[in-house]
């Protein structure tokens, strides 16, 4: 996450590429995914976790421990994709850093 | 022939003082008041010895008495330096420059007449 | 279960507390601050979130509302779950800005307008008090349980009272031991993280023993759910939205939650951690809560409080291990939660108040830094004291009431206020100072007044009948059914409405009102945060807008020169107006006039204080223009100096070069005084021993005698000279003004150097009708140089029929009297020495038969000096040219 990472700015560190780059190289097109899913992780997880609000009928006879289920089984699976979602991320950054410190090496 | 004393000095009242002190011991004095003119005297007059003042006209007697020791016929010529400066080391640079006889103004009149005798004997 | 018992395992547990504080203090007091500042510390910190009121009264929240406490945890998980979209910002600002408080946040985004921090500190002062006054209670209720099975009592205000000290106290060392700059409190995140640890722990253990010790086992469980009356329970859709957003705004808005979250944030990587982490935390956390709550519910005695199940439950089952572990969970959710909040709130009221009202009364003495130091130790302590002493006051004044449980969600809708202003300060550029306050000022009168105040129930702040029937009988203003909007939920009501004012409020005002330059650059700041801070060396445009660099140029390179600079470049870049576009070009341009003006380290923070890079305040920028502008001022001075001191130097090396010459010439005038007095005593010697020793003819004796006497003339001539010589350079010579003709003082002069010079052949062509001036001097001593040129020009002419002509011109009061002969001068290189003592040429042959030392011309400079007027030699003339030049009228000290 370079974006995240403390910059301050004003100091020398890799020349940035000037101009827009249309077709990325492969490490920071995967970053950009990252953080798609980042985004849209907790659009699901909002979706999910208000459909009992939003869609069950008040007069419905309902399980509440399925509902009981049901919400934590959907809080799990967030948390299991946010936790991937961040190392990805993590090992990403590490080897973006990485290949921007030896270029020249790669390809 | 009597013996001869070239006297390079530019003060008139000292050379009348000199050269009556050795005319009167039998010496023939030659005078010359010019520095830069001095050694060309030397060569004409071809004296038995020098008597050198050291602030001179034109050229100072250390420059004359170092050319002097440099030239093969004037290198052991006798040479007396007088001076009225009483600093030592012009004293030094003479001696150096390989003077034979060095004398401070004022002088005592039987004293030069020793030194000459001494360096080129009686006249 | 002894209460002396409880006492003591719970002061072990607050020494153990303590002892963590310490040693994380001393840890990070060494430098060692890798383990203290670990991701999974930073992720128990976040736990101050779940309080006293989350562990106790989760379990009879689900035992009254089924799963609908689960919005509690949900919205905050959602928001971390979605960090990318607004933590991120919010602490990369947070960091950036060095917030210290969410109200120090508003206020710097909103142009650092303290009114507004003031605002905040007093909204969350009232949010927060109910919420201390709600961990007191239920950590005296936990204490009554042990003490008396739960019914409670008066021994509940005692419990509270030493409580609130005990946390006072602890807060007070830990919280205020120092001011950090970046207000962290490794201790406090230490013994919170610790606590985190302990509550959890303690609710799982709970949840494990019921679970499986109780209903046996995972399927037995979820059969005793849905028979449980809680499974009546039906979703209420408008509640369980409106839970999940206002607990997600709680966890932002919280002054405790930004003090973990953003304050006490040492790396933006462990919000990524933190990410799953806490929803993982707040998961574990209300996992068991619909198990104990329904096993609660069946296994103890109706009326049970299901707010103390948690406790009464491993006590009914003889557990009295596990439910002292339960007591110290709920001790820590409730502690850890009092001391942040007190730290975020005391920050609060000391840097927006107590130390603004204290910096105006002092009146420009706060320069001292120390004493503001020690001020604000003070206020923070006090503020500590003040929030906590709150918090019991309310506790007590509401009567540990049912009411009390209520609060926390009341709680969270009064702090939630200040998310629409948090959230259009960090994403909308548009959002006003005005706008946030009036947003502000209303989301919180809607709150108090529909949901706050209501919230003591009937007859306590509202009357019956106003709840009912509106204020004054207007129905549409009842508080709990704003504008007819009845049915609802009571929080849902009040939210909705309070929303809806807030941000309508917010979003007109902005629009309507005009943003300070401040305000403008802060909010091109927050908005663009990651822009600013991550963007790349060279400048690229877009993100910095013209007319903030056009405010900020303007205010470095002045009005006109700015705007001509910016509507030059605009008319460049093919458009209208006065503002181009923000190209890396005319970026780099800009930096470089402002360099000009401020020096290229300077301008280039400041174009990346618009454009991207650091973060320095509009404040902190002002302040670095007048700190160069002094700087600057200063090196000017300093050139100055340095000028100055350079042409010091050169005098001194000058001065130097001189005394140098002035030693040399000093040995070299003593030789030559030893060469002068030397020569003629020589002669004298000389022909005294010749006329002592006799023999002479009486001619040669009389010319001899004549030789002494004319030496010893000399002699008594150079001796003269020297003493004159030095009383004129010493000064001390008595000048005797006289007012006479020149013509006759140079008559004088010709005449006395013509008796002098006896045979002299000079001829001497005067003008005499020029020389009509009768000047005032000392006409003695003017003779005398007179005399002396005269007799030079007799001495050195060497023209076969030397002639001297002297020549006057009176200009104005000054007259010129030149000196020229017809010889051949003076050679070039001997210009500069001869009016030096014992300067006699080389080749002046004539000067030792005439008796003359070389002090002539020396003698004559320092006269014409004493009688203000002055000697030069005329280089560009025939002849030997000397020029007099003197005032008409001399002007002596009349010593």
């Amino acid at each position: 996450m370079p974006e995240s990472k403390p910059n301050l700015g004003l100091d020398t560190g890799p020349k940035a590429p000037t101009g827009p780059t249309l077709f990325l190289q492969r490490q920071p097109y995967r970053r950009r995914r990252l953080i798609d899913a980042a985004r849209v992780l907790p659009v699901f997880g909002s979706f999910l976790l208000l459909v009992p609000a939003l869609l069950i009928p008040q007069d419905v006879e309902g399980s509440t421990s399925s509902m009981w289920l049901f919400l934590f089984g959907v809080w799990i699976v967030m948390i299991l994709s946010g936790s991937m979602i961040v190392r990805y991320m993590v090992d990403a950054d590490d080897r973006d850093r990485k290949g921007s410190e030896d270029q020249e090496a790669q390809d | 022939m009597p013996k001869s004393v070239l006297l390079i000095e530019d003060e008139p009242n000292i050379i009348e003082a000199i050269g009556f002190i050795l005319s009167r011991a039998g010496y023939q004095v030659i005078s010359h008041g010019d520095g830069t003119t001095a050694l060309d005297a030397v060569t004409r007059e071809t004296p038995d010895m020098l008597i050198l003042d050291l602030m001179l006209p034109g050229r100072g007697g250390l420059d004359i008495l170092r050319d002097l020791r440099s030239a093969s016929a004037t290198k052991d010529l006798p040479v007396m330096m007088l001076t009225a400066r009483g600093q030592k080391h012009d004293r030094d640079q003479a001696e150096h420059l390989g003077v034979t006889a060095f004398m401070t103004k004022p002088f005592a009149n039987q004293e030069v007449l020793q030194q000459v005798q001494t360096l080129i004997g009686d006249a | 279960m002894q209460l002396d018992l409880l006492v003591l395992i719970s002061l072990l547990y607050v020494g153990m507390l303590f002892l963590v504080a310490f040693a994380a203090e001393r840890r990070a007091r060494a430098g060692k601050t890798a383990w203290l500042r670990s991701p999974l510390i930073y992720t128990l910190s976040l736990s101050v979130y779940c309080t006293g009121w989350t562990f106790y009264g989760a379990v009879g929240f689900a035992a009254r509302s089924g799963l609908e406490y689960v919005t509690i945890y949900l919205g905050p998980t959602l928001v971390f779950i979605g960090w990318w979209w607004l933590l991120r910002k919010l602490v990369r600002i947070g960091r950036t800005q060095r917030a210290t408080s969410i109200a120090d946040l508003l206020s710097s985004r909103y142009g650092k307008s303290n009114g507004l921090g003031i605002l905040v500190t007093i909204l969350a002062v009232i949010g927060t008090t109910p919420y201390i006054a709600l961990q007191l209670q239920s950590i005296s209720l936990a204490v009554a349980v042990f003490n008396d099975g739960g019914t409670g009592g008066a021994s509940g205000n005692t419990t509270a009272f030493w409580t609130a000290i005990g946390l006072a106290v602890f807060t007070v060392v830990f919280g205020t031991r120092n001011l950090d700059v970046n207000e962290r409190h490794h201790g406090v995140v230490m013994a919170i993280a610790v606590e985190a640890v302990v509550k959890l722990f303690a609710l799982l253990a709970v949840g494990v023993f019921v679970v499986w010790g109780m209903a046996g086992g995972i399927g037995p469980m979820l059969q005793q759910i849905d028979a449980s009356p809680i499974s009546a329970w039906k979703v209420e859709g408008g509640r369980w939205i409106v839970l999940t957003a206002l607990s997600g705004m709680a966890i932002i808005c919280l002054p405790r939650m930004f003090q973990v979250l953003v304050v006490e944030n040492s790396d933006e990587r462990h919000l990524a951690t933190a990410s799953w982490a806490f929803p993982l935390y707040l998961m574990l956390i209300s996992l068991f809560v619909i198990p104990i709550a329904v096993v609660g519910l069946s296994s103890m005695p109706s009326g049970a409080n299901p707010d103390q199940f948690v406790l009464t439950l491993p006590l009914s089952e003889g557990q009295n291990t596990l439910a002292v572990l339960a007591f110290l969970g709920g001790f820590s959710a409730a502690t850890s939660m009092v001391i942040v909040a007190s730290i975020a709130l005391s920050t609060m009221l000391s840097n927006h108040v107590v130390m603004p009202i204290w910096l105006s009364l002092q009146a420009g003495g706060a320069s001292v830094s120390g004493d503001v130091r020690r001020v604000v130790l003070y206020s923070r302590r006090l503020a500590i004291a003040a929030v906590l002493a709150l918090g019991y006051g309310y506790y007590v004044l509401s009567g540990g009431s049912a009411a009390l449980a209520k609060i926390g969600l009341i709680s969270f809708a009064g702090v939630a206020q200040v998310f629409p202003a948090l959230i259009g300060g960090l994403f909308w550029r548009g959002a006003t100072r005005r706008g946030a306050a009036a947003g502000l000022v209303g989301g919180f009168l809607v709150w108090a007044y529909a949901l706050f105040l209501p919230s003591f129930g009937p007859d306590a702040v509202f009357s019956a009948s106003m709840l009912a029937e509106g204020p004054f009988g207007l129905s549409f203003m009842r508080p709990e059914a704003l504008f007819g909007l009845t049915g609802l939920d009571p929080l849902v009501h009040a939210m909705l409405w309070s929303m809806v004012v807030n941000t309508g409020l917010f979003m007109a005002v902005s629009l309507a009102t005009f943003p300070s330059p401040m305000e403008r650059l802060q909010g091109a700041e927050f908005v663009n945060v990651f822009e600013h801070s991550s963007a790349p060396r060279i400048w690229s445009g877009g993100a910095a807008e013209a007319e903030d660099l056009l405010v900020m140029a303007q205010r470095i390179l002045g009005p006109e020169e700015a705007t001509e600079l910016f509507t030059k470049t605009a008319r460049h870049q093919g458009k209208i107006g006065y503002l181009p576009d923000p190209t890396p070009e005319f970026l780099s341009e800009l930096e470089i006039n402002l360099s000009g003006s401020v020096g290229a380290g300077t301008a280039h923070a400041m174009i990346a204080q618009v454009h991207g890079g650091v973060s320095v305040s509009v404040a902190d920028l002002m302040a670095v223009a007048d700190e160069t502008a002094q700087i600057m001022e200063y090196s000017t001075q300093l050139e100055a100096k340095s000028d100055e001191l350079q042409a010091t130097a050169q005098e001194l090396w000058r001065a130097n070069e001189k005394l140098t010459q002035l030693s040399i010439q000093k040995d070299a005038f003593l030789s030559q005084i030893s060469h002068e007095l030397r020569t003629p005593m020589t002669s004298i010697r000389a022909f005294s021993e010749i006329l002592l020793a006799g023999e002479l003819e009486p001619e040669a004796r009389s010319k001899y005698a004549r030789i002494i006497q004319d030496e010893s003339i000399r002699l008594t001539r150079l001796l003269d000279d020297l003493l004159d010589l030095s009383v004129l350079e010493h000064g001390q010579v008595v000048l005797d003004p006289q007012e006479e003709r020149l013509g006759d003082v140079l008559d004088r002069a010709q005449a006395a150097a013509s008796a002098a010079g006896s045979g002299m052949q000079l001829s001497i062509n005067r003008d005499s009708k020029n020389e009509n001036l009768v000047v005032r001097t000392d006409t003695g001593r003017l003779a005398q140089v007179f005399i002396n040129l005269i007799s030079n020009a007799a001495k050195y002419c060497d023209h076969a029929n030397p002639e001297l002509s002297i020549k006057t011109r009176s200009l104005r009061e000054k007259i010129q009297i030149d000196f020229v002969d017809n010889g051949s001068g003076i050679p070039e290189d001997s210009h500069s020495v001869i009016f030096e003592k014992f300067a006699r040429l080389d080749d002046d042959k004539a000067a030792n038969s005439t008796g003359g030392a070389g002090l002539g011309l020396a003698i004559s400079r320092e006269i014409m000096e004493r009688l203000g007027g002055s000697i030069s030699y005329l280089p560009d003339r025939q002849g030997g040219a000397f020029r007099v030049t003197m005032p008409l009228e001399s002007v002596f000290e009349t010593a």
